[in-house]
Order: C-alpha cells, then structure tokens, then sequence
C-alpha cells in the first residue's frame, strides 16, 4: 500500500461539522446526533457498526469494526465524542480559524483525536488488510467518569493486543504512557447540636472533626511518590450559634500506582473520630486504576517513536496526573495515550488545536494501524 | 392594702386577670403574621398589629423608620407630673428565626395548654404581655413615671438597625424590662455571655487536582488549619466559648479548592475578655500558614454581655416579690444566649431580661408557650413598674 495523504483542509472541513454539533454530555440527544454523525461516516467507509444504546441519562455507544480479523485480538481505539461545554457555548467560542490554530468547543478535547483516527483507519477499510483487526469504540460519557462505559472499554479492552486512546497530545506533542488512579471519596461527619451560647458543653463539632481529618488527608500529599490528595469541596453547620451536627467533604485523590493505591485507600475508608460522639464515615474508593508504564506500555511506545521519527516526529512521552478511559485498560493491555491532536485550553472558552498537527498526527495512528501486529 | 397590695394594684392585677382570652387573640393574629428578620415588609406588618392595640388603648406611638429592616416602635404611656421623668422600658422585638410563610405551613395552634407557631415565645408572647401591662396602666395608672413599650425589629439577627436605638433609649432610662421568655420551671435570666458573630473568607488558587495539582493552593486546607486554633480559644472556665458554626468551599471535587469560608461564633462573660478573644480570632483569620494564601476577617454582628451589677439583682428581688403576688415563685440563672438585654445593661441602665411568659425550644418547629403564665407575667411585670416608685431603685 502506497503511503496515503492526508490532506488538511478536507480534514479540518470535517472536523468543523463534528465541532458544530454540540454534545455535552448531560445532554443524551445531542451527544446522539454526534454519534450519528461518526455512524454515518463509518458506515460510508464501510465499518461494521454496533450501537449501545444510552443509559442513566447519557448518550449511545458507538463501535466501528473492521470487516477482517473478527474475533482476534486486535487494536482497540478508544475515544469519546461528548464535551464539557454547554449547548450553546458555540456562540461563545465558533469554530473558527486565526493563522494555524483552529477554535472550537471539543475541538482539542478531543473530536480533534477522533476525527483524525477515522481519518486513518477508513484508508485501510477500502485498501490493504493490515495485520491485526481494528475497532474504533467511540463513548458518550468520559467528561462524566465514564460510568456507562467503563463495562463496555474494559470488555473491548480485554478482547484487544494493543490500546490506543485519542486524547489531546500534551504539551507540544507529547504522548501519554502514564497516567496517576483517581480515587475519589465522600466523607460525612456527625456530631452533636447544641446551643453555642447557653448549652456549648453538650455539643460535639462535626467541623472541628472534619478540620481534623483534612489535615491528616493533606498529610498524604507526597511529591516524592507523586500521591495527592485535594478535599475539593466542603460544607458543614446550619447556622452560626450552633455547635454543628453534620460535615461534609468530597475529596479527590490521585495514585501514581496501584501498590499506592492498595496501600492509601484503605486507609482513608478506615478514617476514625478523634473524640466521642462523633461519627466519621467515607464512601468511595478508586474511581479509575493507576495507569503504569510497564515494559509492553514502554515498548509501544518506543515502537511509536520509531514510526513519528519516520514522519518527522521527536515523539516524547509523559506522566500525567489526569485520568482518561485508558486507565480502564492500562492495567492488562499496552495502552498508548495522547494519540490525538495538539492543541490546548480544553474546558475553557480558548479551546483550540494547531491546524498542522493534523495531518502527521493522522499518518502516526495510520502507522500504528499498519505495524502493529 | 389586701395580701399585700394597694387597690390600684389590685385594680390592675384584676383587669389583667380578664384579658387571657383577649392577650391569646392578639398573639394568634401576631404569630400569624409573617416576620423573619430579614422580612422587612413582614416585620413591619407585624408591627402594625401591635400599633393597632396601641391606638385602641389611647397610648401614643412613634416609630423609628429603617430602610433595610423593619421599623421600631415607640408606644409611650407618659407620666407629666412624676418628679424622675426617665422612662421605664419594656422591651421586645417581633423578628424571629424563621423562613418566609412558616406561618402558613405552621400557623398558632394550643395543644394541651401550649401555644405553637412561629415565635410564639420567642418573642410574640413577650409583645403582648407589654402592650396589656403598658394598656392596664393606662386605664388604671399607678405607674411612677413614663413607661415605654419599646419594640424593635432584628434581635434575632444581632440588631444591627435596633441596637442604636435600643442604645439611645437606655441611657436616658430608670430600669429595662426584657421580654424574653422564662424558662420552664420559672426562671428568668441574672446574667447573659456576650456574642461576637464574625466570618473569614479564605483564597487560594485553583487547579486541576490531577493535571495541574502543583499549581493549586486549597483555601479549604487553609481553613482546616484554622478551625482548631479558633477553637483553643475556648477557655471554659472563664466562660469563653468559640464555635466555628458555618463553613463552605470549593468549587468541585476535582478542583484544588479556590476559596473557604466560615462563620466564627464567640461568647465571653465579662466585658474586659471580649479584645482579647476577638483579637486572638482576628490574628488567626487574617494570617495563614498554608504558603499562598491568603484571607480576611470581619465582625457581622454583636450583643454585650448583660453582667450582674447590684441594681440588677435589687431589680430582680423586686419582681420576685411582684411575682410572689402574682402566685407564682421565680428564680435566677445565668445563660450563654445572648439578647438585647445586654445592650441596656452595657448602658449602665438596671435590666431584668425574660420576664415574657414561660416557652422552651425557641428556633425549632417545637417552640411552644405555656399559656397560662401569660396573665401571671403579666401581672408580675405590671407590679414591678408600679412599685419602682417605693424607692427600691434610687433614681440617678
């Protein structure tokens, strides 16, 4: 097979359409037309296609098959087509083209990925078999946790050799080969009410517990191991001249291992009260497992440095502390992450992609299509 | 004199005794009537209800307008030949805790010889028993100087709009009686903590907690150091308590929180421990540890401490005696609520606080009034005024 081109323009002229129809995730129809529009596509190309339908108020499923290899191991591309921005956010930030950067909400996080992943894999769908099977499974609800998707990546997962996820590449041009676990926990904290002024003694402050048990959380912060750990929210009390009953607080914690992440999360379920009368309860544990860069994660990853360098490419790798759906298969399955576009701002009114990444970042995923085996 | 009073008191005792059934009917219409403290088209018609009685029973009004809460009311029974013109105060405030239409979800109700709604001790009950006291001596005199029934509007909230009228008034009066309720068991109040009610704000900078967690700074771990250093200000044994009653935070849980709060509730007994402890909550609310951040503090409101002075009890040995002859016995005890009760005293003006009917579980849907003790208080606190003459009080 001759090498293929991949022409910017007509791909940025796609990636428009996909950009102009907006899918927030809370929002099923509209995440809906999205997948249409993936399914529409594909189905041109000649995929062999399955839909999941949506559940708990979240969007379809879409997978898209090679016609060759059914039933082999093969290459599972993991993307997802929803985005945080709102309907309507496309007002506040059109798609639109200043120099080589393209704006757009969803554009960079990461329709961008998706698109250039179609791009590649429908040139084998009409041309030469490559050597392992490919499906491209497209989820509604990433933004969201993945909550009814994670079943259906980590069953495709465990059917794949190698899995290649299309998330955004990082800062200029870097790919993903690790990615800390997430945990995330709630905690709730009784304690006694009482009078502040006329009957202080009979109360036992659920803040003053909950004060007490963020301080121990933040004691886990490690820089050495990479462990963090942030009480994002708080609440607790009804009004000031009580002694306050109930306290609250969601905490978010990030494990670079899953050693860490055995040893840490017990330890923040078992949290106990430092005084009588008060009750401290969490709920939670690990949201998304550890994504460590094992020697099959490092060799595909050093067999994908090989190809960009053929491209032009000085392909490096990196850690982030961000979850994605590859840490669902990362655990049991070379997993490469940051396969997409580069661009930045995602979640924010500058979202963006560097309208030349297109093309080389499409030829590296053709690349791997074609040599992995 | 008969059983120990002279007929005028006896006439008043005796018109006060026919009044329970009229004293429930103006408490029904007042419960009813919506007036949450920061309600001021409520509060002031609640207002209206008592101007209403007022005008009836012939006394003179004048009201103190407020742009922001309700108005106060002066209902004045004047007294043009009594040699010590200072007035006597009854006082009281008709905000109360509760939401907008608790009334309709909750309206007055007797049950089992209690009385239900929103502030009916706290304090509508109090109200009604000062305007039938101020009523009676209006129809039967007695009294030994002017008597004002003053009403204000936003106790509940720490007075910010009554406090400098309540102020004013008590620097150019003889003694203050508050109507706040008694306690069942019949006690009222020899002494109240003072109340500091302030609020810090916290910054920090957000950031992504996984992506981007280096660059965050948590305003809400900031606080976590804070809270229990507000808190080894308490100190039991002289009386000083700090509760952090309120907090919040952050933004979501994935987020390194970019701001905190909490709201910091102080109660000392004496005057001279209020600096000290407010400046230890200042030093701790404005300086953080947590590199960074940064934070603020400020004072939303306060009541003084109402503390015993030797009127104060004379004032109290007084009314136990009133109350003797009204049939019931009274004692005294100290408490950590705070009213406006301390505001007179901290005038140097003797005060005797919660002599308003006996009532329990003020701010909770179980407040409830013993309806029986409103015709006794009443009489109790009429016989005070009256006998304030017989020189247990030195005037000046």
């Amino acid at each position: 097979m001759s090498t293929p081109y991949f022409d910017t323009q007509s791909m940025l002229e796609g990636l428009r359409r996909w950009v102009e129809i907006e899918s927030p995730t809370h929002v099923p129809e509209a995440v809906n037309r999205m997948i249409d529009a993936a399914e529409v596509a594909y189905r041109e190309a000649g995929a062999r296609l399955a839909r999941v339908p949506g559940r708990d108020g979240r969007g379809d499923h879409l997978i898209a098959r090679s016609p060759w290899g059914d039933g082999e191991a093969g290459i599972l591309v993991l993307s997802h087509l929803d985005t945080v921005h709102p309907i309507g956010f496309i007002e506040r930030l059109p798609f639109r083209v200043e120099g080589d950067i393209a704006f757009g909400p969803g554009i960079c996080d990461m329709k961008g990925g998706v698109y250039i992943a179609y791009e590649a894999f429908r040139r084998f769908l009409n041309g030469r078999k490559p050597p392992l099977s490919i499906t491209h499974l497209i989820v509604s609800d990433e933004e969201t946790g993945s909550a009814t998707s994670r079943e259906l990546i980590e069953q495709e997962g465990r059917r794949a050799k190698y899995v290649l996820v299309t998330e955004a590449c990082r800062d200029g041009g870097k790919v993903v080969t690790a990615r800390k676990g997430v945990g995330q926990f709630d905690m709730h904290i009784r304690g006694i009410a009482s009078h502040s002024g006329s009957r202080p003694q009979d109360g036992r402050s659920a803040v003053r517990e909950l004060a007490h048990q963020i301080l121990e959380l933040e004691s886990m912060n490690d820089t050495r191991t990479g462990v963090s750990v942030t009480v994002g929210v708080v609440r607790g009390g009804t009004r000031p001249n009580v002694i306050p009953e109930e306290a609250h607080a969601e905490i978010d914690m990030r494990l670079p291992t899953l050693a860490l992440a055995e040893e840490l999360i017990p330890k923040v379920l078992a949290a106990k009260s430092h005084r009588d009368g008060v009750k401290v309860s969490v709920t939670g544990g690990l949201n998304r497992p550890p994504y460590e860069k094992t020697p099959k994660i490092a060799a595909l990853f050093a067999h994908a440095r090989k190809l960009a360098a053929e491209i032009g490419i000085d392909l490096q790798d990196v850690s982030t502390g961000g979850g994605s759906d590859g840490n669902f298969t990362a655990p049991f399955v070379p997993t490469l992450d940051g396969l997409g576009v580069e661009g930045q701002g995602a979640h924010t009114d500058q979202e963006q992609i560097l309208i030349s990444s297109l093309a080389p970042r499409a030829m590296l995923l053709f690349r791997l299509f074609e040599t992995l085996s | 004199m008969l059983n120990g009073l002279n007929e005028n008191e006896r006439q008043v005792k005796d018109w006060l005794a026919t009044q329970h059934e009229a004293m429930l009917e103006l408490l029904c219409e007042l419960v009813n009537t919506d007036s949450g403290s920061y309600d001021k088209p409520g509060v002031d018609a609640s207002g209206e209800v008592l101007k209403r009685y007022f005008t009836t029973e012939g006394l003179t009004l004048e009201t103190v307008p407020q742009s922001l809460y309700g108005e106060q009311i002066r209902a004045m029974l004047d007294h043009p030949t009594s040699n010590d013109r200072r007035p006597i105060i009854l006082m009281g405030h008709r905000d109360t805790v509760f939401p907008k239409g608790e009334p309709q979800r909750r309206p007055f109700r007797i049950e089992n010889g209690r009385g239900y709604g929103p502030g009916v001790c706290d304090m509508k009950a109090g109200l009604v028993m000062n305007a039938f006291v101020l009523a009676a001596l209006k129809r039967f005199g007695g009294h030994p100087g002017p008597v004002l029934a003053l009403i204000t509007s936003d106790e509940e909230i720490a007075s910010p709009s009554s406090r400098p009228v309540i102020e004013s008034e008590a620097r150019a009066a003889r003694a203050v009686f508050n109507a706040e309720p008694s306690r069942v068991g019949r006690k009222i109040t020899s002494g109240r903590k003072g109340g500091v009610f302030s609020r810090c704000e916290v910054i920090g900078n957000a950031a992504h907690s996984g992506a981007n967690f280096k660059d965050g700074i948590s305003a809400i771990e900031e606080l976590a150091r804070k809270i229990p250093k507000f808190h080894k200000i308490t100190d039991l044994a002289r009386g000083t308590t700090v509760n952090v009653g309120l907090i919040g935070g952050g933004q979501t849980v994935n987020t390194v929180a970019p701001s905190a709060w909490c709201e910091i509730d102080l109660r000392y007994v004496k005057r001279k421990d209020r600096d000290d402890a407010v400046a230890a909550i200042r030093e701790i609310a404005e300086n953080c540890t947590l590199s960074g951040a940064t934070s603020s503090f400020s004072i939303k409101g306060e009541f003084l401490p109402l503390e015993q002075t030797p009127e104060a009890k004379a004032l109290f040995d007084l009314y136990r005696a009133a109350a003797s002859d009204a049939g019931f016995s009274v004692s005294a005890e100290f408490t950590g609520g705070c009213a406006d009760s301390g505001f007179t005293a901290a005038q140097g003006c003797p005060t005797l606080c919660s002599v308003g009917p006996v009532g329990g579980k003020a701010h909770t849907p179980d407040e409830f009034l013993e309806i029986d003790t409103m015709v006794p208080c009443a009489q109790a606190l009429a016989l005070s005024v009256m006998r304030l003459k017989e020189g247990v009080l030195p005037p000046g």
